[in-house]
């Protein structure tokens, strides 16, 4: 044993990584099925903002305190652009729930949504300012889908809440 | 057998074959994806549990990591790079994740946050070997650092160093040098455990 080289080592500690800490199967199968949210006709709301991001990103904002005292979690700003189209999200989490506070700009009122990955899309009832409120929601991976002003389908980038 | 050496370019064939896979995928090849998958996944596993996050968190950075790929599918422009691609983006994934961490648990450490011993969440019953498990467990006791370069060293099938150096944010020049000096830690533990305990060797 004590003339294991150095890749001999590797190759064994790789081996037992694949039986101690192999990929589960749930992440090999979500890995595939990822493939299913590729949407062709929208135009990507990129990510444009995000107070949980550091400086060095270029995302970040001012730090934000969330609520207005009391026992709240700081909350999330994020902001996504593109397709014509501007998304600003306040996300507060309560610990294994979520509230989403939005709102769209430069979007048809009607066909916004929210998506999750392999789940059916939650519709999101605008008021007249384009905002939205959806409460208690499960934490998870999410993005927006609306319509532009203009016609055209805009999806955001995919977020974790 | 040496696999290690750095890819510092791919080759002409491997570039001729992925922006063949990358036109497959663009047309909407689901077995092309597949096998995307099926090769990296391995890779951004290792990258995220390497860096310490648990099961559910590491999960959600592959997931994540293949919905921006999925995402930003037209906007690859070098192909033969994707597995740079991947790893840069798991690691962004995973630093996102833990500094949500490090904001919901005030005072910890964004960048390197305490590891979880590695050993403790292995069921030493699954291994064959009891070496195995000694191994293991001193794996556990490296640095994070390390704990970190080897997992991405030992992820199957074997990474490029172009892919290691954007799976860890490090040098390419780094990584040879490092894994050497992880690996020697690594004997010594072994080496300090048996002296420690004669009846396990």
């Amino acid at each position: 044993m004590r003339d294991e080289t150095d890749d001999e080592l590797v190759d064994r500690l790789s081996r037992i990584a694949a039986e101690a800490d192999p990929v589960p199967q749930t992440v090999r199968l979500a890995a595939r099925a990822a493939f299913s949210t590729r949407d062709l006709d929208g135009e990507l709301a990129a990510l444009v903002g995000d107070s949980a991001m550091d400086a060095e990103s270029g995302l970040a904002f001012e730090p934000v305190r969330g609520g207005s005292g009391g026992p709240v979690a700081a909350s999330r700003m994020l902001s996504f652009a593109g397709g014509g189209v501007q998304v600003d999200l306040e996300i507060s989490r309560y610990g294994a729930r979520v509230d989403v506070i939005g709102q769209f700009a430069g979007a048809e009122p009607g066909g916004c949504a929210l998506e999750y990955v392999g789940r059916e899309p939650r519709t999101l009832d605008l008021d007249d300012l384009g905002r939205f409120l959806v409460s208690g929601a499960d934490p998870g991976t999410v993005r927006l889908r609306c319509t532009s002003a203009a016609g055209t389908p805009v999806v955001t980038s995919w977020i974790t809440t | 057998m040496r696999r290690s050496e750095p890819h510092a370019k791919a080759s002409t064939s491997d570039a001729a074959a992925a922006r063949a896979q990358f036109a497959a995928l663009r047309a909407g090849d689901q077995a092309a994806w597949q096998a995307l998958t099926d090769r990296y996944t391995n890779l951004l596993w290792s990258i995220a549990r390497g860096m310490g996050l648990s099961h559910a968190d590491a999960a959600e950075v592959v997931q994540m990591t293949w919905l921006r790929l999925v995402e930003g599918l037209e906007s690859v422009r070098q192909p033969e790079f994707v597995g740079s691609w991947l790893a840069t983006t798991a690691r962004r994934e995973c630093l996102t994740v833990l500094r949500r961490h490090s904001r919901e648990q005030v005072g910890a450490s964004a960048e390197w946050p305490d590891l979880p011993d590695a050993s403790g969440e292995l069921d030493e019953a699954m291994l064959r070997e009891e070496r195995d498990a000694a191994l293991w467990q001193a794996f556990g006791r490296l640095r994070p650092a390390c704990q970190a370069l080897l997992r991405v060293l030992m992820a199957d099938p074997r990474p490029s160093y172009v892919e290691v150096s954007d799976a860890l944010g490090i040098p390419i020049g780094s990584i040879g040098p490092s894994r050497q000096r992880c690996l020697a830690v690594l004997r010594q533990i072994m080496l300090s455990g048996a002296a420690q305990a004669p009846d396990a060797v």
